[in-house]
Formats: structure tokens, sequence, C-alpha cells
């Protein structure tokens, strides 16, 4: 009696190699395989959901259609990871020209946190998010590959093209600036106080 | 606060996953990616230069009405300090005379003028002693 074949899913470098030669459902799914890292990702470099989605997005669009010219180097979310960086960075420096160009745009006002106990987890979240989205990119990319995505250092420095310690540095300075950022609301900000 | 607390606080913040449907709108965009793309850029190109032209103006108007102010204040200030020191020229040219006292009748008055110098006079608050 024979044995049941278990078919295994295609390699990423399988289903690239086959959207290169324009099959979409091979796009399709390394889309659904990658999608929520690279939406986790962005989501963590921007603070804003919506942004993110659209982002991510767009990051699949350009890895289609740089598909001719990728090279198999066996990790395909980190090149998924590169083109979000890169987008985000785009996005961050046509704002900052246009906050330049037009200097009479109103600021961004921040609303209250929310004083309810039963919120002050979620409140938590938005706070470390929001500061971490305000990091300068060049600390905030390493970080959250490191402390989020769990990347290692020696990843993280082949992939944004610098030396291990720089990453670590950066790293490290990344944590010493959110913890400047979180500190006034650590040492009882107002969405600390509970009610009653 | 302490560095593992804030890596527990990073680690622990929730995993976002994409919205049902995501595959489904990058799969249109990429089906669609000349009329996405290419007109929107081209009303974008001009809208933002447009825009640029606009804010230039208004930079520049602005800028030419702050600078025409501040030139019509550094004038006002010239004129001023002019009618100052034209006034303190004035009086330095009359001769210094000292009013010291009087009533009614009399009005006593030293002129520095006429009053020469003595030799070893010092100044009335200066004494060897002092220091």
């Amino acid at each position: 009696m024979s044995q049941p074949m278990i078919l295994e899913p295609p390699s990423d470098a399988e289903l690239m190699s086959r959207v290169r030669e324009g099959d979409r459902e091979a796009f399709a799914d390394l889309v659904d395989r990658h999608k929520d890292p690279v939406v986790n990702y962005l989501v963590r470099l921007t603070a804003d959901r919506d942004r993110a989605e659209d982002l991510a997005q767009e990051t699949f669009l350009r890895l289609f259609r740089s598909a001719e010219g990728y090279t198999e180097q066996g990790y395909l979310r980190a090149f998924l990871f590169r083109i979000a960086t890169n987008l985000v960075r785009s996005e961050e420096r046509r704002a900052q020209r246009l906050r330049l160009l037009m200097p009479f745009l109103p600021r961004e006002e921040h609303a209250e946190p929310a004083a309810h106990s039963g919120l002050l987890r979620r409140e938590l979240h938005r706070e470390v998010s929001a500061a971490v989205a305000k990091l300068p990119l060049r600390y905030r990319v390493p970080l959250v590959l490191h402390e989020i995505e769990g990347w290692s250092y020696v990843d993280i420095a082949q992939e944004i093209g610098c030396r291990e310690g720089t990453v670590k540095s950066r790293v490290h300075r990344g944590r010493q600036k959110l913890k400047e950022k979180l500190e006034p609301y650590w040492n009882g900000g107002t969405a600390w106080k509970t009610t009653g | 606060m302490e560095d593992h607390r804030l890596g527990d606080l990073l680690r622990e913040l929730p995993r976002e996953s994409a919205r049902p449907g995501f595959t489904t709108r990058v799969l249109q965009r990429l089906e669609a990616p000349e009329r996405r793309r290419s007109m929107p850029r081209l009303a974008l190109a001009g809208a933002l230069a447009a825009v640029a032209m606009t804010a230039g103006v208004l930079v520049d108007a602005r800028r030419d009405a702050l600078e025409a102010v501040r030139a019509q204040r550094a004038l006002a200030e010239i004129r001023a300090e002019h009618g100052r020191l034209e006034r303190e020229v004035q009086e330095l040219s009359q001769p210094p005379v000292v009013y010291l006292g009087g009533n009614e009748n009399v009005d006593l008055v030293l002129d520095l003028g006429k009053v020469g110098e003595t030799e070893g006079a010092k100044l009335a608050a200066y004494h060897d002693e002092t220091f």
C-alpha cells in the first residue's frame, strides 16, 4: 500500500520564480504568506494602521514590479522589509518637504489620553507605538527589527548595510530615546491615574 | 525605566494583521497600474507645481511686506535718534552753567567756562585714604 504523498508548500524562491513569469496566483500566495508581518512592521514604524496597510500594499506591488531583477538570497521577508522601510523613508521625506512648503499648516493635535482604567493597557500600547514612530528612522528601523521582529544584530547589519556594532549602538540609542519620550508618561502621566 | 521593562513593553505590543481582503486589494491595484498611477501622478505634479508657485508668491509677497514694515520702523528710529543727537549737540554748544540756587530776585549760577582748573583738584568722592 502506497503512502499518501504530502505536498510541501512551495518555497518563496519557487513562488518568486513563478511570479517572474507573470503568475498572479503565485504572487497572491506570496502576499498571503507575508502580509501580516509586513503590516505589523509598518504599523510599528508609522503608528498609523491605515497608512501601514496602504504602504504594505505598495510594498507588494513593488515586489511584483521588481520581480525581474530580484535575486534569490533565501530571505524574501528581509527584502520586503527593505522595500517597506524605503517607502516609509520616502514618505517621511515628502511629508517633510510639504511641511517646509506650507509652514502655516496647523500642527497635529494629540487626543487626550483616556482616563478610564480599563483602557490603560490599550492606552499604554498606543503611547509606546506613538513614541516608537517618533524616533528618527535610523534608530527606529533597527529597534523595531530587533526588539519587535526579533532579528539578530547580524541580520539587521546585513539588511541595512552597516556594521554590527553600529546596529547595537543604534538599538541602544533608540532605547534611550524611547525611554526619554516615555519618561513623563511612565512617571505618572495622566493615563496612569485611575479614577476612583 | 529599566531596559528589560522597555523591551517587554515593545514585545508585548499586539501583533497587527492585514485586514480581510488585503490580497484582493493588492491584486486589484496590480490589475490597473497605469490608470491608477499615470493620471493621478500628472494631476498631482500639476497641483504640486501650482501649490509651489502659489506658496512661493505668497511667501515672497509676505516677505516683501515684512521687509517694508521693518525698513519703515528702522527709518523712524534713525530719525528719532538723529533728533536726539541734534538736541544734545545744541545743548553741549551752550556755555556750561550750573544752577546753584536762588530766589525770585537772584539766581546763583556757576559758569564752568570761567572757572579755571585748580592744580591738584580731586573728585569730591575720592580721597587717598579711601582705598
